[in-house]
C-alpha cells in the first residue's frame, strides 16, 4: 500500500499549490502537535500547534491530494495565513483543547450547489473554514475571513480596473462563478437600503446547504465585495452587510453595498 | 534591561511633556469630558498633528457628527485643512450609517492594514453600545475590538461622554478600566467663570505629569497652560 503523503501549509511562509512542500503524513503525524483535526469525505486536515496545517487522504499521494484541494481552498489558506500574521493572530492550543472540537467532523451537503462547477473541493473549503471559528474564536475568525477578501479583491479590481459600476459586478460575477464561489445576480433593489447594490450570491461556497447557525457566515464574499467597491469608488467609506445568508435561515446571501456619506 | 516604551506625540502643547515625550505606541486611550468640554477637537487636532507634524495618517470613525460638520465646524474654526488631507487620504473621517459593529471594525481594520493608518479616533464610543443588544455583547465587543487595536501598529483615542462638574464627582465604568490610559476633560465653573482644564488619570507604562492644568482653545486649538496649576 502507499504510503499517505501529506501537504503542509507552512503558515511562516507565502505559500502557492506549485510550491507546497510535501511530506509522508506518519512523519507528522505526531499527537502532542495536533490542535485540531477536520475530516471531510475523503481529506483529513490538521492543525498543528507549531503552526503548520496538514491535508491528506489514506492511502493516496500527493498528486491525488493536489486534485482533491483545489487552488480557492488553497487561495483562501494563503491568505488566512499571510491575515493571520498581519493581524498578530495566534492560535491557543489550550483554549482550543478545552472547547473540546478536537475531532469533529462536520457533514457538508453540497447538493444544492448544483450549476456552480469548479475544481474547488467545497467540502474542504468549508472544514477550513469552519476550523477557523473554532481555533481563533467568532471575532477573529469573521476578521480573518473578511480581511481575506478584501485583499483579493483590491489586488483583483487593481489589475482590471472597470470603469463602471455594471463592468465591476460583472468581472466580480465571473470571478465568482470561475472560483466556484457562488453565482452572483444583481437586485434592482430599494436605493433608500442600499444607494450601491443589491447582490445576491446563489451556492455560496461557505453557506449554500448548511443549517441555521443564527449567523452569516460569507465573511469572504463581504469582505472581497467591500474590497471591491473601495477600490472602484477609492473612498474607504464603504460599508457592505450580509443581510441574508443560509446561516440565518435563507436559501441564498444577499449583500447590501452602501457608500457613507462624506 | 526593560525596553523604554517608543512614543506617539500628540502635538498638543503642553500635553506631550505630561505624558513624559507622548502617549505609549500602540496603546489605547480614553479621554472623557462633558458636553462641549473640547473632545472631538482633542480628537481632531491629535489625528491632524499627526500627519502634519509626524507624517502619520489617522482615521476618525465617527458615530455622531458628519465628516462635512467636522471638516467645517472643528477644522475651519483653527484653520487645519482637513479637507485637503481627506482628499489626499492622509486622513479618513468616516461616519457610520448604521450602528453595525462589523462595518465599524471592517473600516478600521481597513484603513489600519491597507491604508497604513497609525492613528485612530472614535468618537463617541458611547454611541457603539448602539451596535449592541444588551451591555454583555457591548463589553465583548469592546474586549475585542480593544484586543484587536492592540495587535496592530496603531495608537487609539477612543472619546467618552462622562457628566461631572467637579473633580471627584467621576463614576467609573468598564471603559477607565481596560483601557491602557484615561485623560479626562473637565469644564469647571468658578466664580461665573468657565475654565477648562485636563487631567491624565491613568497612563499604562509611563511616568506622567499628576497635575491637573488649565487649557485655552487658542486659534491654534487646544494649548495647555503649564505654569499655572489648579
Ligand atoms: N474657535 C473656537 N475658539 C474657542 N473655543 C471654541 C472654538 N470652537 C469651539 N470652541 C469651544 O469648544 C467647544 C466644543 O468643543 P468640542 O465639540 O470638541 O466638544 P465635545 O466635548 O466634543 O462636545 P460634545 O459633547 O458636544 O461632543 C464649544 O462648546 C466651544 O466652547
Ligand atoms: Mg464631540
Amino acid at each position: 500500500m502507499l504510503k499517505s503523503e501529506a501537504m503542509v501549509y507552512d503558515l511562516k511562509h507565502q505559500l502557492d499549490l506549485g510550491k507546497l512542500s510535501k511530506l509522508d503524513y506518519l512523519d507528522y503525524a505526531d499527537e502532542e502537535k495536533t490542535v485540531l483535526e477536520r475530516r471531510s469525505d475523503e481529506v483529513r486536515i490538521f492543525f498543528f500547534s507549531d503552526g503548520k496545517i496538514t491535508a491528506f487522504v489514506e492511502g493516496q499521494g500527493f498528486d491525488y491530494l493536489k486534485e482533491k484541494i483545489a487552488s480557492a481552498a488553497v487561495d483562501l489558506v494563503t491568505a488566512i495565513e499571510d491575515i493571520k500574521r498581519t493581524l498578530g493572530l495566534k492560535f491557543d492550543t489550550k483554549e482550543v483543547l478545552s472547547l473540546g472540537s478536537q475531532g469533529d467532523i462536520v457533514d457538508v451537503d453540497v447538493s444544492v450547489r448544483k450549476t456552480t462547477k469548479s475544481s474547488v473541493d467545497v467540502s474542504v473549503l468549508r472544514n477550513l473554514h469552519l476550523a477557523l471559528y473554532d481555533i481563533a474564536g467568532d471575532f477573529q475568525a469573521e476578521r480573518v475571513a473578511s480581511q481575506a477578501g478584501e485583499l483579493k479583491a483590491r489586488e483583483f479590481v487593481s489589475s482590471i480596473k472597470p470603469d463602471s459600476k455594471d463592468e465591476l459586478i460583472d468581472v466580480v460575477a465571473k470571478r465568482f462563478k470561475e472560483e466556484g464561489i457562488g453565482i452572483l445576480e444583481k437586485i434592482e433593489g430599494d436605493q433608500k437600503i442600499a444607494k450601491d447594490a443589491v447582490l445576491r450570491i446563489h451556492e455560496s461556497a461557505f453557506a449554500a446547504g448548511m443549517p441555521y447557525v443564527n449567523r452569516a457566515v460569507c465573511n469572504y464574499i463581504r469582505g472581497f465585495l467591500r474590497g471591491a467597491f473601495v477600490k472602484f469608488k477609492n473612498s474607504e467609506a464603504i460599508s457592505v452587510n450580509e443581510t441574508k445568508c443560509w446561516g440565518t435561515g435563507s436559501t441564498f446571501c444577499e449583500f447590501h453595498v452602501m457608500s457613507l456619506g462624506g | 534591561m526593560v525596553k523604554a516604551l517608543e512614543k506617539v506625540l500628540t502635538g498638543i502643547e503642553g500635553l506631550d511633556e505630561m505624558l513624559n515625550g507622548g502617549l505609549p505606541r500602540k496603546h489605547n486611550v480614553l479621554v472623557m469630558g462633558g458636553p462641549g468640554s473640547g473632545k472631538t477637537m482633542f480628537g481632531m487636532q491629535y489625528l491632524y498633528n499627526g500627519f502634519i507634524k509626524h507624517g502619520q495618517k489617522g482615521a476618525y470613525l465617527s458615530l455622531e457628527e458628519t465628516p462635512e460638520r467636522l471638516i467645517q465646524d472643528t477644522g475651519q474654526a483653527f484653520g487645519w485643512n482637513l479637507k485637503e488631507l481627506v482628499e489626499n487620504q492622509d486622513l479618513f473621517i468616516l461616519k457610520m450609517e448604521k450602528f453595525n459593529f462589523q462595518n465599524l471594525m471592517d473600516m478600521m481594520q481597513s484603513t489600519i492594514l491597507q491604508q497604513n493608518v497609525k492613528r485612530i479616533v472614535i468618537d463617541p464610543l458611547s454611541l457603539m453600545h448602539m451596535c449592541f443588544k444588551n451591555e454583555t455583547e457591548f463589553r465583548v465587543g469592546l474586549f475585542n475590538m480593544l484586543e484587536f487595536l492592540g495587535q496592530q501598529d496603531v495608537t487609539t483615542l477612543l472619546i467618552a461622554e462622562r457628566s461631572f462638574s467637579e473633580r471627584g464627582g467621576i463614576e467609573f465604568g468598564l471603559e477607565e478600566f481596560i483601557t491602557d490610559g484615561v485623560i479626562v476633560l473637565y469644564n469647571f465653573t468658578r466664580k461665573n467663570e468657565r475654565i477648562r482644564a485636563l487631567e491624565i488619570l491613568k497612563m499604562r507604562g509611563t511616568d506622567h505629569s499628576k497635575n491637573i492644568y488649565p487649557f485655552h482653545i487658542t486659534p491654534e486649538g487646544i494649548v495647555l497652560l503649564q505654569e499655572e496649576l489648579l
